[in-house]
């Protein structure tokens, strides 16, 4: 069985899914603008079960180039089949920073004018079943966290706006005293997070700052 | 006939290898506002290829398109936009307000706008905290948001880079904004402003924003659950 996993950008382009669930050719265009193909496919990532959510968003959050909360979609792949449409493995198109993870990248493929409009439909008819899936930014910053405990993810790896937000939320997070994540963030790692923090107060844009000094005279 | 050929190259080597030297003397320790301001007087990036004359522009008309670095000596120098016989003047006092919203209103590209991007309005933005001080930049961006409160493009842009930035340093423009665009009859523009107040994570916004509530339902639906996390997790 198995479940694919879809990012929302915004809720509000299928508001339509709250009042009707619409016949293919009443979709709003906004939702159908959302699903972007490249080489007429569209990026989801696999999960076993609606329960290992986190392996998703590890795997979609690791890639970010800012922190952000987020919204998924999740529909199981026997009702992908009854829509028409057809989801294959796809690691050499996955886009994450976690090790491993790209093996659970699907893509739904040959996608045409009407599949396109099954797919919105199936969104539209999942959100209207399940609702959408909210994943607050402390949740991401739990998940991101435990992946660099255990390796997945290497912080010196991930986007350098990812590295500034995460480093500033944690670290704010480690002061607290009832911190949630003092108990996840080893010291080598918090190593890393503090020197990001000093990172974070510099004033220069350089993106070759892992090798460029300029910013240390400021 | 390659003893010649070999002069020549040694000499290019030379004449770089002083210029990299003389460049790294001057700027090892400097950020690139201090770069701008008081060490360069004329910066020249001529294609020796070229044979027109160099154009003189300022930085307001400068576009940096990246920093490469200068090998062996870990620093790196900007190189602009434009055409390759450049001279960038000194002159940082051009970087005015018209200049920031002319930045903003050329480079607000709606489609960037989706979780997890970093968009090319808040590059424009990091820039300008480079050049100018936090107060006058939050300033200019409150100016930018009355003024160009037409273009869905650029207030979801400004809603959106303004959520990146951690709260006390956008405070107290920041959610001002975010409250402003609450009330825009556009109901995405309502989503971006409930996404600001979520990301920034803060218990102090709590206060206004239960003096509010969304007219859409959906948008309604975001409010409470954001409320609530800001009550449960906020800082």
């Amino acid at each position: 069985m198995g479940y694919l996993v879809r990012m929302i950008n915004s809720e509000q382009n299928w508001a339509q899914y709250q009042y009707e669930l619409p016949e293919i050719d009443q979709i709003n265009a906004d939702s159908i603008s959302e699903l972007a193909t490249t080489d007429n496919c569209i990026s989801t990532w696999y999960i076993d079960n609606p329960e290992d959510i986190n392996k998703a968003v590890l795997a979609l959050t690791s890639g970010f180039r800012n922190l952000d909360s987020i919204q998924l979609v999740v529909f199981n792949i026997d009702t992908l089949k009854q829509y028409g449409l057809t989801a294959k493995q796809s690691e050499e198109t996955a886009f994450t920073k976690a090790k491993g993870y790209a093996k659970y990248h699907y893509d739904i493929i040959d996608l045409n004018h009407h599949r396109l409009g099954r797919l919105a439909q199936l969104i539209m008819h999942t959100l209207h079943d399940n609702g959408i899936v909210n994943v607050d930014k402390t949740h991401i910053v739990k998940v991101l966290s435990k992946a660099m405990a255990d390796e997945i993810v290497d912080f010196e790896k991930l986007d350098k706006n990812l590295k500034a937000g995460l480093a500033a939320t944690i670290m704010k997070d480690l002061k607290r005293k009832e911190s949630k994540l003092a108990s996840i963030i080893s010291e080598p790692i918090k190593g890393q997070l503090l020197q990001q923090i000093e990172k974070n107060k510099r004033k220069t844009n350089c993106p070759h700052e892992s090798h460029c000094m300029c910013w240390k005279g400021a | 006939m390659s003893k010649i050929q070999s002069t020549s190259v040694c000499d290019i080597e030379r004449s770089f290898d002083s210029l990299k030297q003389n460049i790294m003397e001057k700027f090892i320790h400097i950020n690139y506002k201090f770069f701008y301001e008081d060490i360069v007087d004329k910066m020249v990036l001529d294609d020796k290829s070229s044979q027109d004359e160099p154009e003189e522009i300022t930085y307001k008309d400068a576009q940096i398109v990246s920093y490469p670095p200068l090998t062996d000596y870990k620093y790196s120098i900007p190189l602009f936009a434009n055409n390759n016989k450049i001279i960038v003047t000194k002159d940082t006092s051009a970087i005015s307000y018209d200049w920031f919203k002319n930045r903003i209103a050329d480079v607000a590209d709606y489609s960037e706008v989706v979780p997890g991007n970093y968009t090319a309005v808040e590059q424009v933005l990091s820039d300008a905290f480079l050049l100018e001080s936090r107060e006058k930049v939050l300033q200019w961006l409150n100016q930018v948001f009355l003024e160009k409160s037409e273009s869905k493009a650029i207030i979801a842009n400004i809603l959106f880079a303004i959520s990146h930035l951690e709260y006390e340093d956008v405070y107290p423009v920041g959610p001002t904004l975010a409250m402003l665009a609450l009330n825009n009859p556009n109901r995405v523009l309502v989503e971006l402003a409930i996404h600001a107040f979520e990301n920034w994570g803060s218990k102090d916004s709590i206060k206004y924003l239960e003096s509010y509530r969304p007219v859409d339902s959906l948008n309604q639906k975001n409010w409470d659950r954001v409320i609530k996390y800001l009550k449960e997790n906020g800082e």
